[in-house]
């Protein structure tokens, strides 16, 4: 059996009295590319929000690399508000903010895509070397550091190359077409070495030509950087050729697991989807 | 070390040249001109601007309390350089107040410095938690307060309460507040060309995604608030030599509005455009537009409107004019970057030789 | 009771200043509910009213001139609106919030023109500038009469605001812009409607404030619309309830530290109560939280 990259265990988000993730337990292995599918509204954003830190989820845990990296119970208000089932495991707190969780090795795309727009798609990628690079204020205004700036840049400009976008360093992230700013954004999400990818819907807005680019595009990745993969995804030719297994929300509640073609004949999908039909 | 391109060695060229100039300007023409005063203030503007800059700007954090970290700067500076032998005359209300000892300039001014950034750390701690407008109204709030406290009577006998702090060292030569806003700007453009550099404007243009690629948001932002006071301090302590005597009743936040002012004229994000914004501010305010405060007669004719107060209504005119129609500023967010103007040149001449064929 | 004796002064005074406050305060509380921008010029507005009744009674009587103030007022706030904020309405918001620090600039500077620079004298508002006895305190009828016309004000606006067709699309503009704008309200109306009402307000708040502190200069409006601003966010900025509780905590407060003898910190105190509930409930008393969609 292989080892659990990510794995969330009865995660429950809940804002108010609205159930947003309705206890969520899934997992992601090593090189695996797994799919979150469910119509809109069904609570997959969120759920990516929760394991990278921008919710804090109301109970449940997170676990990256056999490590506890989010965990949490109902406090406060909300311990009156809170409406799921309560589990006497997660009764600490660990609660990190969204960059602690890159520094850790999850890297995440926005599904509305957020580059630094001003900056030039170097600088959007060298920015991901920021975090781990050794120095501090003084050294870095003083130039003291010029040989971690040096390996910065070698290491941002290695990854433009990979991804084929060096031609372009010098252009404002803001003014690419909508492909390249898509694949921009990937591309700097592994500027931060990853050791797991979120990825929130990819191919949103995407030609079918252009989704069938993504799609080698990813599986490339996984490839390339030997890393498993977790997305968000509306388009099933995609889902369906290249995500190994698949979860189904709907309503916050994970209705349906496994590979695409248990997910493709499960009727709690398919009503889902397409509705039930009341005469039936 | 890096090999200097073409356009920086003009760049340095360019500089070394404006500093050289002001050397000989001060032994040909009269040191009491006009010109001097409004270089002097200038220089001194051209450094708080940039430093406002440096926060507006570069970090998209909206604070409006630089005239009270100017007033610190200045406060501090005084404090501690006024001469022992004058302690008694300048606190007369305070049986000469309780600092009896006085630093040399330098230090001085790093202290005010240092004073303004432990403030602004402080500070920064509850309010850079807030948002946008929030905290605009936050950093303006606490301006205040720093003044009410500096004039409060308790602490007389280290701020001298509401009364003036004077006959602390000055400076005669222009250079003096040319060479150290020089180094400061120098300084705060090597931190925005600098890896947090790069980490303060990401976090302009988007926190989220910020957040998302490793940076620790409240960190940068803490980091570039006190760096931006540190600069401010100083500002305010060249500002207190400048006009020989400081008070407290003078940093309102009109001053602050004045600076921002200054950056939206030069640019929002542009170093050289808050430098160039700033003497022409000073220039336009205290010499150039003079003429409209004076009541004029064109032989018997007086030329209606101009009075007193006439040259501040124009000028107001002015700003409100470049901040609706040039919203860019002078300058954008660009630099003066010899390297693309040299490099458009090329392209200009390729062109027309291309054509000529 | 020796205690209310001797602060009564200072309590009458506190609702007074909180009354005028208030009314100013409003005008912030509904331009920042509809175009989420702090309008730093409306504390001048406030200066301009004192300045044009100052002009207006030289030039007829007063029966006049306070209509005519009232007038000048509203329309002094309709062009700011039309002329320094319209034209930005795509624009950032730190644009529009500069361009609105630009006409605060620009109104002191006219006026510093105008007056020379001398502090003018309010004139004397026959019957409310008389001096009534209250228990042991001697003050002016303006002190007793400001807390009541400020609710009735209040009560009238509140009323217009659920019961006339462009109040409910005030209510509807504040909620959502875009949406609204789709739905066929002319947003540029309600704007403007919004800025007369808060120039209004503002000119009656004059008339009060400035029949208590008899001179008007360039700045007098900068420290009164910063504290009526301070009131709106404690109240919780787009409340008008929020702004009148918070502008009267607000009197009441500075006026007793005054009267304890701690005048330099007046003003610091207001903003110390400013930070303290921007910190512990960044949306004051009564506002809304807004979250930002990732």
């Amino acid at each position: 059996m292989s080892e659990n990259v990510l794995r969330l265990d009865h995660v429950t988000m809940q804002f108010g009295g609205v159930v947003a993730v309705n206890d969520l337990s899934m997992e992601v292995n090593d090189k695996e590319i797994v799919a979150l599918i469910g119509p809109n509204g069904a609570g997959k954003t969120t759920a990516f929000n929760c394991i990278t830190g921008v919710y804090e989820p109301t109970n449940g845990m997170v676990s990256f690399m056999g490590k506890t990296m989010v965990c949490n119970h109902p406090q406060g208000k909300m311990k009156k508000l809170y409406t799921g089932n309560l589990y006497p495991e997660f009764s600490h707190i660990v609660s990190p903010t969204p960059d602690q969780i890159t520094r850790l090795g999850i890297a995440r795309t926005f599904q509305n895509i957020r580059l630094f727009r001003s900056l030039t798609v170097f600088d959007n990628v060298l920015i991901a070397k920021h975090m781990r690079a050794k120095q501090n204020v003084f050294t870095a205004t003083l130039r003291l550091n010029a040989k971690e700036e040096k390996r910065m840049r070698d290491e941002a400009m290695a990854l433009l190359q990979e991804q084929h976008l060096e031609h372009l360093k010098d252009d404002i992230a803001g003014s690419l077409p909508y492909g390249l700013q898509r694949r921009l954004e990937i591309a700097r999400a592994l500027a931060t070495d990853p050791k797991l990818l979120l990825l929130d819907e990819p191919a949103a807005g995407m030609n079918p030509q252009e989704t069938k680019e993504l799609t080698d595009f990813i599986s490339q990745i996984r490839h390339e950087y030997n890393i498993p993969i977790l997305m968000i995804e509306h388009h099933m030719d995609l889902v369906m050729a290249i995500a190994e297994r698949i979860y189904v929300l709907d309503f916050g509640r994970l209705i349906a697991s496994g590979t695409a073609a248990e997910v493709q004949d499960n009727p709690d999908v398919i009503n889902a989807y397409l509705g039930v039909d009341e005469d039936e | 070390m890096k090999k200097l391109s073409k356009g920086n060695i003009i760049t340095i060229a360019l500089i070394i040249a404006i500093y050289a100039l002001v050397f000989v300007l001060e032994k040909v023409i009269d040191p009491n001109s006009m010109l001097f005063i409004v270089l002097k203030k200038g220089a001194i503007y051209a450094l708080v601007a940039v430093s406002m800059n440096l926060l507006n700007g570069f970090t998209g954090l909206f604070s409006l309390g630089q005239a009270g970290f100017m007033l610190i700067g200045a406060y501090t500076y005084a404090i501690f350089t006024i001469p022992v032998e004058y302690r008694d005359a300048v606190y007369q209300y305070f049986d000469g107040g309780i600092v009896q000892f006085s630093i040399p300039v330098i230090p001085a001014l790093i202290l005010a410095g240092l004073a303004a950034a432990l403030f602004a750390f402080l500070i920064g701690l509850p309010v850079l938690r807030l948002k946008s407008d929030y905290l605009a109204i936050a950093t303006l709030g606490f301006a205040e307060i720093i003044r009410a406290f500096f004039q409060w009577d308790a602490l007389g006998p280290v701020t001298n309460g509401s009364n003036l702090l004077r006959k602390f060292p000055t400076f005669d030569s222009t250079l003096f507040p040319f060479t150290v806003a020089g180094i400061c700007i120098l300084l705060i453009v090597l931190l925005i060309n600098s890896s947090y550099g790069r980490a303060f404007k990401a976090i302009r243009d988007d926190e989220i995604a910020a957040e998302a690629m490793g940076i620790n948001l409240f960190k940068h932002k803490e980091m570039s608030f006190v760096i931006s006071s540190f600069f401010a301090g100083v500002g305010g302590a060249l500002l207190a030599m400048f006009q020989t005597t400081v008070q407290a009743m003078a940093f309102k936040s009109a001053m602050t509005y004045e600076i921002l002012l200054i950056v939206v004229i030069g640019g929002i994000g542009s170093v050289t455009g808050s430098v160039l914004a700033s003497f022409l501010f000073i220039a336009c305010s205290e010499w150039w537009l003079r003429f409209l405060d004076a009541e004029t007669y064109i032989g018997s004719f007086k030329v209606p409107l101009l009075r007193a107060g006439f040259r501040k209504v124009i000028f107001s005119i002015i700003i409100m004019a470049v901040v609706l129609f040039y919203r860019q500023g002078i300058m954008g967010d660009r630099e003066l970057n010899f390297d693309r103007m040299l490099k458009k040149r090329q392209k200009f001449i390729e062109k027309t030789q291309r054509e000529g064929k | 009771m020796d205690f209310i004796n001797t602060n009564l002064p200072y309590l009458l005074a506190g609702i007074s200043v909180g009354g005028q406050y208030a009314l100013i305060a409003i005008g912030y509380t509904m331009v920042y509910g509809i175009l989420r921008l702090i309008n730093f010029a409306h504390g001048d507005v406030f200066m301009c009213a004192g300045l044009i009744m100052i002009y207006a009674v030289t030039w007829m009587p007063l029966y006049a001139a306070i209509p005519f103030t009232l007038l000048m007022t509203v329309l002094i706030g309709f062009l700011i609106e039309r002329v320094a904020y319209k034209p930005l309405r795509t624009a950032p918001r730190m644009s529009v919030m500069i361009s609105a620090i630009g006409v605060s600039y620009l109104l002191q500077n006219v006026a510093l023109y105008i007056t020379g620079g001398l502090a003018k004298m309010y004139p004397t508002i026959p019957w409310i500038s008389n001096t009534v006895t209250i228990g042991t305190a001697t003050t002016k009828v303006v002190t007793i009469i400001t807390p009541i016309l400020t609710l009735l004000l209040v009560i009238a606006l509140v009323t217009f605001i659920q019961k006339t067709k462009i109040g409910m699309a005030m209510r509807a503009v504040s909620k959502d812009f875009e949406t609204s704008q789709l739905m066929g309200i002319k947003i540029n109306n309600v704007i403007s409607a919004t800025f007369i009402i808060g120039s209004f307000l503002a000119a009656v708040g004059s008339m009060l404030y400035f029949t208590n502190y008899a001179a008007v200069i360039p700045t007098s409006g900068a420290m009164p619309g910063l504290k009526a601003f301070v009131a709106a966010v404690f109240g919780g900025i787009g409340s008008i309830p929020g702004a009148v509780i918070g502008a009267f905590i607000i009197g009441i407060c500075e006026n007793i530290i005054k009267g304890l003898g701690w005048t330099t910190f007046s003003d610091a105190f207001t903003f110390a109560l400013l930070i303290i509930i921007l910190i512990v409930k960044p949306t004051g008393l009564f506002g809304e939280k807004a979250n930002e969609k990732v």
